[in-house]
């Protein structure tokens, strides 16, 4: 595994750009060598990436197109007598000395280099973590840097940067133009200071000698200015066909020399002189709003009483108070009255130390004062305060001059109430059913089937203020006082003209009821923010749609439907809950996604969901598609089996399936029809024909990526109502959310570029919280989220479940697995005695279990120094291990994996930590009893510890307490249940909180299902005739043998 | 030989020079500012016509190649027809420290003062002030205004002189306090008179006496191992709004038009700026999109 560095290192001198140097850590470096202390060489980092592997690993992770050189840099690192220590997120399988001492020493690290500007593509588009290669991971000085180059992307896309003109260095020959960065804005001090909090050390580690680390904030600055230099000298050349200046004048020599590579500027030194001169007079007015501390702003204070009924037009009875107010943490105000009162040319207020504040707010008053007129006024005393303004000042105050101040970087505060919802003119809408269906209940309509689901609603709407409801009359007279701020029941609102205009048409627009569909309520009810002009303030349903609403938002429970009664098995309450929930929204025409932790038993809410429609109506309208992963189509037609034994499934699967006109005959005479997302695909032809009553998609993240074939083919599918099943958190990924809801209710998030727009840029670059609180109201009534850590659920779950997983072959295993079988079975026929027959059974057994784990466990290709590629593709097993442990971590569960081979136990260890990036423990016969020890405290304590456990320990080995984890993973089984239950009782404590489920892996159409099988049917006589161990299966005859042995490959794909 | 004498104002050609200050005011009047307009207006009865034209000829075409300040005013060198540039000095006579405290009386009466000229402006009742200290601001009597040149014309003021002041002119438009500075008082000693004043009628508070930095000193990079590698504080949630400004080219609106430009800054710039918006917003839309098809 890798994980990627980025060092800024600032320039040395003031015609130079600085570098980033880019490295990288691996894991898979052999153990580094112990280092004697005070060496005088800077020595070569261990484990760092050479940069040609470096160009492998990092310029595919974009689309980038950019080229670095190689380079080196020196950094003081953390270091013991074993090296540099690894970052703590490296996970190695190195040993160090826990015991020598951690001081800095420095290091070369190789890498590559590029400008910042040049660096800007990489780093705009570097993958978030969940989408990144598994065995990569960026470090947080990268992901720093990053934040701070989107920063810096703001800064310039928002064109907050400044021409400037500088001499170059101390002598005062030579001057440079460049561009710099404004940041002086309210949001600008409190970010920057979060910024300098965040930096790591180790973006500080690049100086001569450890004590001369820069100051945070320096080397921000530094980059801010660099990269900012760079993107708009590029950016901004653009701009021109030819540049637009001419060599005569100094001041167009000096604007040239921003757009070109070199910022030297000719010009004889008197003329640069005179020229930087009126460059800072010009720059005065930047800084008229305060320095780097602090800066003026003004305060609008309302009156508390509006004088009744006059216009208060004459009146001054507004306050806007003058103050200096702390860039970095707006909340520190000093009041003018106290400035006046310092004599010095140092005030000391509010932890700060201001610098001739007296001068400061004057300055900022006297520009101020062109911007607005009443200032001046107060100017005339000596020593202002405040001004006092009339409601008309007030509302110029409001509206232009306070952004135009704000602009100019003073602060300005203004009353709570301006410009927040509530405070200004909006509409209120009125829903209900639409009058010919009024009457009848939520359920009438529901069960009446051949209404349609449009023009369902009708809306009223009403003009409002603030809190209150106008009529018309309200409305003209409020116009009439002519004033843009009033008073309503004490608080204030804006009238603004806009407003009142947008008021008006509306009046003449929408004089009539509408009528929409319910989709379209939907969307609105929870959503929309404005109609025509004028914000939406509130929302009403009335009547059964108030009450339906409630339901479908889950404010109201629902009534839970009674279990259905050819279901073979019992439905736990919360289960009930949620097939009665899917049932609901079907009814209704709304497409369902639930979204269950796993284990909660998603597929027996969809069954009893199917059977209950066939209960009703005697038979089910239409064939149902349930489309799941490959290994996973097995398990439903299992279940299915088991528990609804009156639906009638058809599992089309493997290579002798059915095609064409077969298949659509097929589909039609059977209720369910189940098939894997790879076939989907395949068989796009035929499915498509079939008139399906719903369509089911099992672990719905397979259509994450909404421009996929397979998604696209799936959407096209002729579908009565729609249910997705996902066990990932898919509130928290957009892009995937976006996609399901597309498949469930077309239209309803809207288009995606839209979706993109309004809700996946910000809530996922900018952290927007309001439209994440928006979204998440969109969507919750569509979503149903149980998690076992619910109070309510955990009562209804057993301590223990127990599911078989069942996964195909791969073409390699099969090929092996026959060549094995015909081998044994040959030799075992012609075995001579007793003895040689039972050793041939047993090796012919001990050969198939390996085959079924993996391939390379079989072929002993897993050696000391093995590490793991792309093993997954070889074995069903673990293709299928790695889809559920993705789940499984995702959600911070931690997980114990048994498999009677060691070689196994070291393959799994190695491609979980290596391909998947995830911390792992393996314990085996050889691993030294005080190990075992700390490996168990480990994982039962560490709260960031590894998630996985694996062993692979004859069965009764030292009581080992590892009830932490809560599932745990049979990868190959003993075939003798007393054993296999005693590892897992490992994990299981009676009385514990967590419910532990137990995922036995079987191959299907191998002998491990047929013992399977086997064992099951004899439960009752299993423990006398299986006794101890494995040995009743060299009781077998041959021939039961060949029947259990031979692989039946129907079920592959 | 008379002749010569009469007339000794020769039509002498001066050398050229690139390295010289050239006026910005191409035609017309030098001045932006009305104050600037009055400095100018107290040098030109001094000077007959063909002298000011010279010296009008002389600022604008770069004769002037260097001006300073000192203690006693102004002093510049001046390109003229011989090589060694001619020596011009330009200095008005000092308020006395007694009338100074008048002015500063006057100005500490009315905050506005202070605010125009700490904000780039002269205010327009500034004679108000130095009336009631009984003095001009402006030179206002001849002797007032005290000029001299190093070159051959014996006329004072010559065109080497005019050709200063004029240049001159175009400085009083961005720096008010010029004018104060060659009246014997710099903006520091204004600044802190009038703060002396408005503390003398109140109390004094007694300020905070906790010690308080400006900056704070960073961790010793040695102190920092236990969390070398790590964020100090999570940058989750970290707003930024990539897109463009609200209002147009907000930094030059901000500034205003410099003095050093002849054209609208805007046009001239703007095309930059717009273009810089442009591949800002088109390098993070783009970077959203790809990672979207990488799926």
């Amino acid at each position: 595994m890798y994980i990627l560095h980025a060092h800024w290192q600032p320039p040395t001198s003031s015609s130079a750009t600085g570098t980033l140097h880019f490295w990288a850590e691996t894991a898979l470096a052999p153990q580094p060598p112990k280092y004697k202390r005070n060496t005088k060489r800077i020595l070569p980092h261990p484990f760092c990436v050479e940069a040609k592997t470096l160009r492998q690993i990092l310029l595919p992770l974009t689309a980038a197109t950019v080229k670095p050189q190689s380079g080196t840099v020196d950094l003081w690192l953390p270091t013991t007598l074993n090296g540099p220590q690894p970052s703590p997120a490296l996970l190695h399988d190195w040993t160090f000395d826990g015991r020598s001492k951690v001081a800095l020493a420095r290091w070369r690290i190789d890498g590559l280099q590029l400008a910042p500007a040049a660096a800007i593509e990489l780093l705009t588009q570097l993958p978030a973590a969940f989408e990144l290669p598994p065995n990569i991971r960026i470090g947080d000085d990268l992901r720093f840097w990053e934040m701070v180059t989107l920063f810096a992307l703001e800064i310039v896309a928002q064109q907050k940067v400044l021409p400037t003109l500088a001499q170059a260095d101390a002598t005062g020959k030579e001057y440079h133009g460049r561009w710099m960065p404004v940041i002086d804005g309210p949001r600008d001090g409190p970010r920057l200071a979060r910024l300098v909090e965040a930096m790591p050390p180790l973006a500080r580690a690049g100086a001569e000698t450890a004590a001369g680390a820069e100051h945070p904030r320096h080397l921000l600055d530094s980059y801010l200015n660099a990269l900012t230099d760079g993107l708009a000298r590029d950016w901004g050349a653009s701009g021109f066909s030819k540049l637009p200046f001419n060599s005569s004048e100094p001041a167009h020599n000096w604007l040239r020399t921003l757009f070109v590579d070199n910022p030297a500027v000719k010009a004889a030194t008197a003329q640069l002189q005179r020229l930087q001169n009126s460059y800072y007079a010009w720059l005065r007015n930047l800084h008229v709003a305060g320095d780097r501390t602090v800066r003026v702003a003004f305060r609008l204070e309302a009156p508390l009483q509006q004088k009744a009924n006059r216009s208060t037009n004459g009146t001054r009875e507004w306050q806007l108070h003058f103050l200096l107010q702390a860039r970095d943490d707006p909340s520190l105000l000093i009041p003018a009255g106290q400035i006046w009162q310092s004599s010095g040319t140092v005030l000391q207020a509010v932890g700060r130390q201001v610098q001739q504040p007296q001068e400061k707010l004057l300055t900022g008053l006297g520009y101020a004062a062109r911007l607005f007129e009443p200032l001046r006024r107060t100017l005339q005393g000596a020593k202002p305060e405040q001004a006092e303004l009339t409601t008309e000042e007030a509302y110029t105050f409001l509206r232009q001059t306070a952004p135009l101040l704000e602009e100019s970087g003073f602060g300005v505060l203004i009353p709570p109430w301006w410009n927040k919802p509530g405070s200004r003119l909006g509409v209120r809408l009125r829903m209900q059913a639409n009058r010919q269906r009024a009457s009848a209940s939520a359920d009438a309509v529901a069960a009446n089937s051949s209404m349609s689901m449009d023009k369902l609603v009708n809306y009223k709407w009403e003009l409002s203020l603030g809190e209150t409801t106008l009529t018309k009359e309200e409305f003209d007279a409020l116009v009439a006082l002519k004033s843009p701020l009033v008073q309503i029941r004490g608080q204030w609102v804006e009238l603004n003209p806009e407003q009142i205009e947008a008021a008006i048409e509306f009046w003449q627009r929408h004089d009539t009821d509408a009528d929409v569909s319910l989709h379209e309520a939907l969307g609105i009810g929870l959503g929309a923010a404005e109609m025509d002009g004028l914000p939406i303030e509130e929302v009403e349903f009335e009547g059964w749609l108030a009450d339906w609403m409630q339901r479908f938002t889950g404010n109201e429970r629902l009534d839970v439907l009674p279990q259905p009664q050819s279901l073979h098995a019992t439905l736990r309450p919360y289960q009930a809950y949620g097939y009665s929930w899917i049932d609901f929204l079907r009814r209704w025409g709304m497409g369902a996604c639930l979204a269950d932790d796993m284990g909660l038993g998603k597929t027996i809410q969809t069954i009893a969901m199917l059977l209950r429609i066939k209960e009703e109506e005697k038979t089910l309208p239409g064939p149902v598609l349930l489309i799941a992963p490959t290994s996973v189509v097995t398990n439903w037609a299992k279940e299915v089996d088991k528990f609804a034994p009156d639906l009638f499934a058809h599992v089309h699967q493997g290579g002798d399936r059915l095609k064409g006109k077969h298949l659509v005959n097929q589909a039609k005479s059977v209720d369910l029809l189940l098939t894997s997302y790879p076939l989907i695909r395949r068989d796009a032809d035929a499915l498509q024909q079939v008139d399906w009553f719903g369509v089911i998609l099992d672990e719905a993240q397979n259509i994450k990526n909404p421009g996929a074939k397979q998604t696209q083919v799936i959407r096209e599918l002729p579908a009565g109502f729609r249910l997705a099943l996902t066990g990932t958190p898919v509130e928290n990924r957009l892009s995937e959310l976006w996609s399901i809801m597309h498949f469930l209710n077309p239209g309803y998030l809207g288009s995606r570029q839209n979706f993109r727009q309004r809700f996946a840029l910000p809530i996922e670059r900018y952290q927007d919280k309001e439209q994440a609180e928006q979204l998440r109201k969109l969507v919750a009534p569509f979503i149903l989220r149980r998690v076992k850590t619910d109070p309510t659920v955990i009562q209804d779950l057993p301590e223990k479940t127990e599911t078989k997983v069942y996964t195909p072959l791969t073409e390699e295993q099969a090929t092996l697995y026959e060549a094995v079988v015909r081998e044994a079975l040959e030799e075992i026929n012609s075995a001579e005695d007793e003895m040689s027959r039972r050793g041939r059974v047993l090796s012919m057994l001990m050969q198939l279990k390996q085959i079924c784990n993996h391939p390379a466990q079989y072929l002993h290709q897993v050696g000391e120094e093995y590490t793991a590629g792309d093993e997954e593709k070889r074995s069903g097993k673990l293709s299928r291990l790695t889809e559920m442990l993705e789940e499984i971590i995702a959600v911070g569960d931690r997980v114990l994996i048994f498999t009677q081979f060691a070689e196994m136990g070291q393959l799994l260890r190695s491609y979980l930590q290596q391909q998947l990036g995830i911390s792992t423990l393996f314990l085996h016969g050889g691993t030294p009893s005080k190990q075992r020890q700390s490996m168990v405290e480990q994982f039962q304590e560490d709260a960031d510890g590894p998630p996985i456990f694996i062993l692979s320990l004859k069965a009764g080995g030292v009581g080992l307490n590892l009830t932490r984890a809560n599932h745990v993973f049979h990868f190959d089984r003993w075939w003798n249940p007393a054993v296999e239950n005693q590892a897992t009782d490992r994990a299981f404590r009676i009385g514990q909180k967590r419910n532990v489920q137990v995922h036995k892996f079987v191959c299907t159409g191998t002998l491990e299902e047929r013992i399977d099988e086997m064992i099951e049917r004899k439960q009752a006589l299993a423990e006398s005739i299986i006794g101890d161990g494995e040995g009743w299966l060299t009781e077998l005859s041959t021939s039961e043998l060949r029947e259990m042995v031979t692989l039946r490959r129907g079920s592959m794909e | 030989m008379s002749y010569r004498y009469y007339n000794f104002f020769e039509r002498t050609t001066p050398i050229q020079t690139d390295e010289g200050i050239k006026a910005r005011s191409k035609r017309g009047d030098f001045a932006k500012n009305w104050w600037a307009a009055r400095w100018i207006k107290a040098l030109e009865p001094l000077l007959n016509a063909g002298r000011l034209t010279r010296g009008r000829s002389y600022a604008r075409r770069g004769q002037v190649l260097e001006i300073k300040e000192n203690a006693n005013g102004i002093s510049a060198k001046v390109q003229g027809s011989q090589r060694t540039p001619y020596k011009v000095t330009i200095s008005l006579q000092h308020l006395s420290d007694k009338q100074w405290e008048k002015v500063i009386d006057a100005l500490a009466e009315r905050a506005i003062f202070t605010a125009q000229l700490l904000a780039g402006e002269m205010p327009q009742e500034i004679e108000e002030a130095f009336d009631a200290a009984g003095v001009t601001l402006f030179p206002g009597k001849r002797n007032e205004l005290m000029t001299d040149c190093s070159c051959p014309d014996p006329a004072n003021p010559c065109k080497h002189i005019a050709a200063t002041h004029y240049i001159l002119g175009e400085q009083f438009d961005e720096d008010p306090f010029l004018l104060f500075r060659l009246r014997g008082r710099d903006q520091d000693a204004i600044l802190d008179a009038l703060r002396a004043k408005r503390a003398a009628t109140m109390p004094a508070l007694a300020e905070e006496t906790v010690a308080y930095v400006t900056e704070e000193p960073a961790t010793p990079l040695a102190e920092t191992l236990d969390r070398f590698w790590t964020m100090g504080e999570s940058l989750a949630g970290f707003p930024l709004q990539i897109k463009a400004p609200v209002t147009a080219l907000p930094i030059l609106k901000r500034l205003g038009q410099p003095s050093f430009l002849e054209e609208s800054v805007e046009q001239l710039l703007g095309p930059a700026y717009r273009a810089m918006t442009e591949k800002a917003l088109a390098l993070y839309d783009g970077a959203g999109t790809d990672h979207e098809e990488q799926f």
